[in-house]
């Protein structure tokens, strides 16, 4: 296959080669020649004809000048210098690389013919020059001739024998210029002799006359064949010439044609030469195709296949880029977020801590570590199990706690106290979560804050809400002074009044006893008289009934002021321990306490139950408490009955035993409440009352009092427009336990 | 018919072919002719009142200017240059002073060492519609005429060589070729450049091309009866074309023998017959422009007439073979009178 294929590609070079052999052989390389030369014969032609014309213009009279004949003439000289200098350029002329015996022969022949050319120009340009000299003689003298007759003619006074004989004369000329032969010649010759036989003796001008016209007669018989002759050459040489140039152009032709045969030759050659290399070139293009798109084919599948990889490497690399894009985002977020975390873990105020159990020491500690314990995380981690310093006070109990937490799993939230330093304690809330599999607990992971600040606070807090319970208790009594007050000063009024009375009375009877006395001691018998006088005009009877009657009301009013100031004394029981107090009591105390308030806008009714057992409060917060509700009753009665000429308030007040608690309702029918006010009224500082009326303190004290400080309760149950029921329920034993460990624990709880 | 054609039109011609009379005579023939009903005869009368309407023997002189004006220039330079003779003496300017009508007024000129020619000078003006230069018409043109002064013993008696030479020494003559021509100072580029500033010179607005323009009153009354008298009395017939002559060659003494009245005839007198040997051409020549004629006396070759008006009457006399009156003479003179235009002056 290889050998053929390289055969045959030599075969078709070879081929190629040859091709262009024959291409070069049978280039028509003097085609341009042959064209100039043509053009060349052309143009003389053409001239020759133009000089024709000119010729025959001028002969025949249409033109005077010679310019146009003088013109052509040079033209033809021109284009023959031009065919001579061109003689040196054909084939002939010059050796070419490749000329063939044929073409030579036929340029040699060509070469000879056109020799003949030369004279034949020559001659003709002679015979021109010749005509140009001869036929300006002869068309003068014909004019000349015909004037002087015309002159003769013209002669004034002419004889008319003359005038005959010269138009004789003259028509003979006109035959002479048109037949110009010698008979003609010879008539007007006889003619002439004859005019001046008779007539020129004696008349000097015709005789000049007659000299100058046989002088022209003479001159046109003279050129008159000449010019003819002239003529005819012309034409022959013209037509010669015309032939030869024919003859030339004819040669030309033919060995144009021959030349054009031989190289046609040589093109059927190159075309079959070339429809024999057309199969192999074909066969040869076919394996070249076949080869080069096998190559192609390969070329592209190892294009496509550099290019999926390259694809698939740029994916690649993509995924990577993005892949690390996302982990460095991933580390970066994981970086800011530890930050973040860390500071957040270090800007909390505690301690985050993770504690190894099976290492039994701290494995890791937020820097508040130092805020909370003094030591920092390596002092602590080296600390082991007592990292926390628990004070010895809470140790026992933090340690149970623990202990329980780990074994149920469960999270562990406990406060104690420990060492900040060697002497300063703090508290310390730990809220710590047992992490391991299954059931063992490996580490413990917590958060330890500093809750001293806390802890004081709330202790500070609870103080404060004591005290501003106290203050509202002092408040309430204070509200309460001005009733008490009144209901002290009526039976003090009176009873001064009654003093009043007895005082006078006691002098007037004292005076009377003088009187009497004297009266004795001077009327004796007549004293009775006189004390009778007396005794009726000190209108005794009237003291001796009124004097009973006042020292009753006095006393009365002493009783009545010393069950006031007992009730004061009762109500406002300085003990804030709890003890075992009877509710009913307290009530009654507090109803009769405040009976100032709302004694002149409803009435009291109470409705105590009578097997109540004793409470163990604080007497002093529930008298308190009740008293709030009797203010807060009355107001809402006030409200309601505002604009009514006659109060039709009702305070009913009941004590009823439930189970282990004891109920205490407090009725009214009042204006009652809306359940969004009712919703709210024991937030603090909430209030319906205006201005100074009412702080808002008294109900959220009273559920602070009763469901914090004496896990009871306050129930509303209020209609508005109609009334208010306010239900405490207080349970007859405190929880003890608790009560005993953390008092202040319970309220901040709460 | 052609033989005819030129009988009719001979007569026509000599009547009529002066006026635009022959235009109107040529319709009324052409009426006369149809009653022959010959077609032939038709067309060559169409033919013929055609070329009677247009053709006047006499038109303007027009030449297109050469572009190249430094090669002019040189020319003028070369035209006025003593190097060209053998002993510096002489230039072609010496005997065809431009401004001068183109001769040096002498009957024959003189050459280096004072020797004197044969003929008479001929004007250099307008050389160039001439057929053939020299007198005889030995030069078929002014490329070939060149050489012949230079090589001529009795007027510049030089070589090319010699004057290749000569005009080489001169740095500004150097310097004014190398400007015109790529080749170096030649025989070809001093004939090309002198050749180039004869063929400028041509006298234009003449006061006779003027009236041949259709300028009416360029030419007097006299003179327009000068040229009538010109184209009847036959001088038409040589002096013709757009140079009034030297277009062809004519014998000199036609109706006389003017040599023999003349007496003492010399080898230049031969003309034509110097050069060819054949005795028909004996005593020819060429007809000579009678362009600035009036500029260019003496007269004839042999510069034997110094009077315009004795030229038109030999011319008369041995030329036309017929008698002229003192006022036909007069007439004609003023004619010539008119022929006389100017060189361009930059070329002078």
């Amino acid at each position: 296959m290889n050998m053929i294929s390289r055969l045959c590609r030599y075969t078709i070079a070879l081929c190629v080669v040859s091709l262009i052999v024959l291409l070069y052989l049978g280039l028509d390389r003097y085609s341009k020649t042959y064209a100039e030369w043509y053009g060349m014969l052309t143009d003389l032609k053409l001239a020759s004809y133009r000089l024709d014309k000119a010729n025959s213009e001028v002969f025949s009279g249409l033109r005077i000048d010679y310019d146009d004949l003088t013109q052509h003439v040079a033209e033809i000289n021109a284009i023959v210098a031009g065919i001579k200098s061109a003689e040196l350029r054909s084939p002939g002329g010059e050796q070419q690389l490749y000329m063939p015996e044929s073409i030579l022969r036929g340029h040699s022949q060509f070469m000879t013919q056109l020799q003949a050319l030369y004279p034949l120009v020559t001659r003709r340009h002679a015979e021109v020059e010749n005509y140009k000299t001869h036929y300006s003689v002869l068309r003068n003298s014909e004019n000349i001739a015909l004037q002087l007759i015309d002159d003769l003619k013209s002669t004034p006074a002419l004889e008319a024998d003359l005038l005959q004989a010269i138009r004789v004369l003259e028509l003979n000329l006109f035959r002479e210029f048109r037949y110009s032969g010698a008979a003609e010649y010879e008539s007007t010759m006889q003619q002439i002799n004859r005019i001046q036989n008779r007539f020129a003796d004696n008349n000097a001008q015709v005789a000049d006359a007659l000299y100058f016209i046989r002088l022209h007669l003479d001159l046109i018989a003279s050129n008159k064949p000449l010019v003819e002759s002239i003529i005819l050459a012309e034409i022959a040489f013209s037509s010669q010439l015309q032939r030869v140039l024919t003859g030339l152009e004819t040669e030309l032709k033919k060995i144009a044609l021959h030349e054009r045969a031989r190289s046609q030759r040589y093109y059927y050659a190159l075309g079959i030469l070339a429809a024999l290399m057309l199969p192999l070139c074909i066969w040869q293009a076919r394996l070249l195709y076949l080869q080069s798109s096998t190559i192609a084919r390969h070329n592209d599948e190892l294009e496509a296949l550099v290019a999926r990889r390259t694809q698939r490497l740029a994916e690649a690399r993509d995924k990577l880029e993005e892949e690390t894009h996302e982990r460095e985002q991933l580390c970066e977020q994981l970086v800011e977020s530890e930050e973040r975390l860390h500071s957040l873990i270090n800007s909390i105020n505690g301690c985050v801590y993770e504690y190894s159990l099976e290492e039994n020491r701290l494995t890791y500690a937020s820097s508040s570590i130092e805020g909370i314990w003094g030591t920092d995380f390596e002092q602590a981690a080296s600390a082991g199990a007592g990292w926390n310093r628990v004070h010895e006070e809470d140790n026992e109990k933090y340690q149970q706690q623990f202990a329980e937490a780990m074994l149920h799993k469960s999270v562990l939230n406990t406060e104690y106290r420990a060492y900040n330093s060697d002497t300063e304690i703090v508290w310390l809330r730990d809220i710590c979560t047992p992490i391991g599999e299954g059931e063992s607990v490996q580490r413990v992971v917590g958060v330890v804050t500093d809750v001293s600040e806390f802890k004081r606070a709330g202790e500070a807090r609870a103080k404060m809400e004591d005290e501003l319970a106290h203050a509202q208790k002092l408040e309430a009594v204070g509200q309460l002074a001005a009733g008490i007050a009144h209901e002290i000063n009526t039976p003090s009024q009176f009873i001064a009044d009654n003093l009043n009375f007895l005082l006078e009375s006691v002098s007037d009877i004292f005076e009377l006893v003088k009187a009497i006395a004297e009266i004795s001691k001077d009327y004796g018998d007549n004293a009775v008289a006189k004390v009778n006088e007396l005794i009726d005009g000190a209108d005794f009877e009237y003291l001796s009934e009124e004097i009973p009657v006042a020292l009753q009301q006095s006393s009365e009013g002493i009783s009545r002021v010393a069950t006031i100031v007992r009730a004061m004394k009762d109500y406002s029981h300085p003990g804030e321990t709890m003890q075992l107090a009877d509710i009913n009591a307290a009530l009654s105390s507090t109803v009769t306490v405040s009976s100032g308030e709302w004694k002149y806008y409803a009435k009291m009714t109470t409705d105590f139950a009578d097997e109540l057992p004793l409470v163990e409060c604080v007497i002093s917060d529930i008298n308190q408490v009740i008293l709030n509700m009797i203010v807060n009753a009355t107001h809402a009665i006030v409200d309601r009955f505002e604009d009514a000429e006659e109060t039709s308030g009702l305070i009913n007040i009941r004590t009823k035993q439930r189970d282990n608690t004891v109920l205490i309702e407090v009725q009214d029918n009042g204006k009652g409440m809306p359940p969004e006010v009712k919703a709210r009224v024991f937030e603090q500082f909430f209030t319906t009352k205006g201005v100074g009326k009412g702080t808002g303190q008294g109900l959220s004290i009273a559920h602070r009092l009763v469901v914090d400080k004496h896990n009871g309760a306050i129930e509303i149950d209020s209609t508005p427009g109609e009334g208010t029921v306010f239900r405490i329920v207080l349970p007859v034993e405190q929880p003890r336990s608790e009560q005993q460990e953390s008092p202040d624990s319970e309220s901040r709880a709460a | 018919m052609r033989l005819r054609i030129r009988v009719y039109g001979a007569l026509i011609d000599t009547r009529m072919y002066q006026s635009l009379t022959g235009g109107f005579m040529s319709i009324l023939l052409m009426c006369f002719y149809r009653v022959l009903r010959t077609r032939a005869v038709l067309l060559s009368i169409c033919f013929f009142a055609s070329h009677c309407l247009a053709s006047e023997p006499v038109s303007v002189l027009t030449f297109i200017p050469n572009p190249d004006r430094a090669e002019v220039l040189l020319g003028k330079q070369l035209f006025h240059s003593t190097a060209l003779s053998a002993d510096g003496t002489i230039s072609c300017a010496s005997c065809h002073r431009i401004a001068d009508g183109g001769d040096d007024g002498m009957p024959q000129s003189v050459g280096i060492n004072a020797q004197r020619g044969t003929v008479n000078a001929p004007t250099v003006l307008n050389s160039r519609f001439n057929f053939a230069q020299f007198w005889d018409g030995r030069a078929a043109s002014l490329e070939a005429q060149v050489e012949g002064p230079i090589h001529n013993p009795l007027e510049m008696g030089t070589n090319w060589h010699d004057v290749i030479e000569r005009l080489s020494r001169d740095p500004a003559m150097v310097a004014s070729f190398a400007e015109v021509y790529a080749q170096p100072i030649s025989e070809q580029t001093i004939t090309a450049a002198i050749v180039a500033y004869e063929r400028e010179l041509v006298t234009t607005g003449s006061p006779f091309d003027r009236y041949l323009a259709g300028e009416a009153t360029a030419i007097s009354q006299h003179a327009k009866d000068g040229y009538r008298l010109f184209k009847t009395m036959g001088c038409i017939s040589c002096h013709q074309g757009k140079n009034l002559g030297g277009n062809m060659y004519q014998q000199f003494g036609i109706v006389g023998n003017y040599f023999k009245d003349r007496g003492a005839v010399k080898e230049a007198d031969y003309g034509v017959y110097n050069l060819t040997g054949m005795e028909q051409d004996r005593f020819k020549f060429k007809v000579p422009s009678l362009r600035n004629v009036s500029e260019t006396a003496p007269y004839f070759h042999d510069g034997s007439v110094q009077q315009l008006e004795e030229a038109v009457r030999i011319m008369a006399r041995y030329q036309l073979g017929r008698p002229i009156s003192q006022p036909q003479v007069e007439k004609l003179t003023a004619f010539l009178v008119t022929l006389t235009g100017q060189v361009e002056s930059e070329l002078q």
